[in-house]
Order: structure tokens, then sequence, then C-alpha cells
């Protein structure tokens, strides 16, 4: 009897391909007689079997939810599971990065829009500009002759500071010096015998109303002189901060009141070692 | 512009300040009574200048309004409940 199968068989009588023509033909005949089933589908490169049994059809791989399988709902549990906790990750790690970015973003803008370009007058009388100092660490407080207690408290933390840094070879000197908020009262000579009396170190600084209006701006350098009692005699108020100025004459930190001088020290040492990278 | 403001070097500052603290001692230790503490005025008065002088008086009033304050005091309260 006739096997249907629906594969090509193919011929290994010696009659060549005339009869494996005939052969292909019969075969043609079979398969648009009978249609294809799920029973009778084999893989080709079978032989054809003559008995009258019925072969043995080979194992077809099993349809999904059939036995046992990758997925189920737990290994999709899984993956989900690992899928959120990793997502998580990304998300507060890219928040960490975005934050790092941004006060990078700040710290530059705020060092780029303080400092720059001044001229004034030392207290011999000199005329000095920004392009003096640029090389040098520079240590700047703004203050005034007559101050009553702060200036002068600031000044000596500062002139210590300046000689922590000095100590050490390993780094460059640190040049302090003193501006004045009060150009009307604090002439050179007024200037230099007020910066005597902390350090030879201690640069002291004045000059004109106009010259004074441009460093302060430069450094946003809040002042205001107060009412004139009966002597004529004034407090100034003015913002009490200490500017490190890198070599390029721009701002680099600033310390407050608050801070020692030994904190500062740090805090420049630190500073001088972040501008050489 | 002429002042006939004194100017203070370092050894006078010095003196002003111990003349100030000591005044404030004086008031701290006798309840804010001015009254007893006329000798230490004096001394104060003479060796700083009057804008000093009031300078540090109305930074004493002030620290000591903003200890209270931070115990709870609020100077608007009283004042609208006076």
């Amino acid at each position: 009897m006739a096997s249907i199968f629906s594969c090509v068989v193919r011929s290994t009588s010696t009659a060549g391909i005339s009869a494996w023509r005939t052969n292909l033909s019969s075969v043609n005949r079979m398969i648009h007689k009978s249609p294809v089933t799920k029973a009778n589908r084999v893989p080709c490169g079978c032989r054809r079997n003559l008995s009258t049994e019925s072969p043995k059809l080979p194992q077809m791989p099993p349809e999904p939810g059939e036995g046992k399988s990758p997925v189920t709902w737990k290994s999709v549990g899984i993956t989900l599971g690992l899928g959120g906790v990793f997502l998580a990750g990304m998300v507060y790690w890219k928040s960490i990065k975005d934050a790092a970015i941004e006060k990078e973003k700040v710290k530059t803008i705020g060092k780029a829009s303080l400092g720059g370009e001044w001229e004034l007058v030392d207290s011999t009388g000199k005329v000095r500009t920004d392009k003096d100092f640029h090389g040098q660490w520079i240590l700047l407080y703004f203050g005034f002759t007559h101050c009553p207690d702060v200036c002068p408290e600031e000044l000596e933390k500062i002139v210590e500071a300046v000689d922590l840094i000095d100590e050490r070879k390993d780094i460059p000197n640190l040049q302090p010096i003193f501006i004045t908020v009060d150009p009307e009262r604090d002439t050179p000579k007024a200037v230099a015998e007020y910066i005597a009396e902390f350090s030879p170190k201690l640069i002291g600084m004045t000059g004109s109303v106009a010259q004074i209006e441009k460093v302060t701006r430069a450094f946003r350098v809040f002042f205001s002189a107060g009412p004139k009692d009966d002597d004529n005699d004034y407090i100034v108020d003015h913002s009490i901060i200490t500017y490190l100025v890198g070599p390029d004459g721009y701002f680099v930190n600033y310390y407050g009141q608050n801070k020692k001088a030994h904190e500062i020290a740090n805090d420049v040492r630190v500073q001088m070692a972040k501008f050489k990278m | 512009m002429a002042t006939t403001a004194k100017y203070l070097n370092k050894t006078e500052r010095a003196a002003c300040w111990k003349h100030r603290d000591s005044y404030f001692d004086c008031l701290t230790l006798n309840n804010e009574d001015a009254n007893k503490c006329v000798k230490q005025f004096k001394d104060y008065e003479d060796s700083c200048p009057k804008a000093w002088v009031i300078h540090f008086l109305r930074k004493r009033s002030f620290d000591k309004m903003k200890e209270q304050m931070d115990k709870g005091f609020d100077p608007i309260d009283s004042k609208t409940k006076a």
C-alpha cells in the first residue's frame, strides 16, 4: 500500500534522473491527493518504510503550555523584580550625578563672576592693579581703620592663617591684602599706620571713591557708611568676608567670621592642590 | 574731610575693649542697673570713641534680644499684648 509522506523521497535506484523524475511525479500526485496533517508530518530525509506497520513518528517539540517551560509566573516575577531594582538604582545614580553637575555649574558660575580687574593705591602711595598679583595666592579682606572690633579680629586671624601656610615650604606663600571700604578717611598714611600693627606681610590698599566702588563691585562686597555723629565719626557697615583669590585673579573660596585660622589654612591648602589639577 | 573722630591704635583698642567688658560685666551682675556701674561707664566712655560706645551698647542689646528669641520670646507678640 502506498504510504503517504509529504517529503520527497530520494531514489537510490541506478535508473538515474528519469527514475527520480518518475518518483517525483508520483509523489506530487500523492501530495495533492492527500492533505498534510499533524499525524503524518515527518521530517524529510526519512526512508520509506515498505511495511504495513505505521512508522513511529519522531518526537515533536512540545507546544507552549505543555509540560516544563523555562517561562513561569515565578520567573517573570523575579525578572521584573530585578529589573525594578536595576531601574531604581539607575534613577538614584543619575540623580546623584545630576546634583553633582549642578553643584559644579553653580560653583563655576560663582567662580567666574567674582574678582577680575581693579586699580588701587597702596599704603606707600603707589598705584597697584590686579595684574601685579597674578601668579600669587591672595587672602583678601575688606574693612576700615576706624572699625570697632570685627576688622582687627579678622585681620589677626588672616595673618595667623597666612603664617600657617607660609611655614610649609612645599606650597606657595599666601599674600594677605586689606582693602578699605572707607576711602574718605583711610588715606594711604592712615592705612599704613593701621596695617603695620598686624604684620609686615600685610599689604593695605585705598583709592578714590570710584576705584573702591569698582573693586567692591568686582567682589560683591556690601558696604554702607552709617550716620555721622557730633565728631563726624561714623561706622561703616560691611559684609565680613575673607576672600581667597587664585593666581589668575579670580575668586576661589570665601571664609566667614565663624571660620578659625587653622580651618582657613586647611582649606587654602586644599584649594592650592586642586588648582594645580 | 576733616574729622575729630579719634583713631585708636592696637594698644588703645585693647584698652577700650577692656573697659567695655568691665562695664558690661557690671551691668550683668547688677541686673542691668546702670546706676550701680557709673564708674565703669565713665572709664568705658573715656577710652572709646563715642561712635564705638553706642555701637557696642546696641550690639549688646541686639545679642540679648537674639538670645531671648532663641528661647521663644517674640517681641512683636509682647508689644501687641501690652
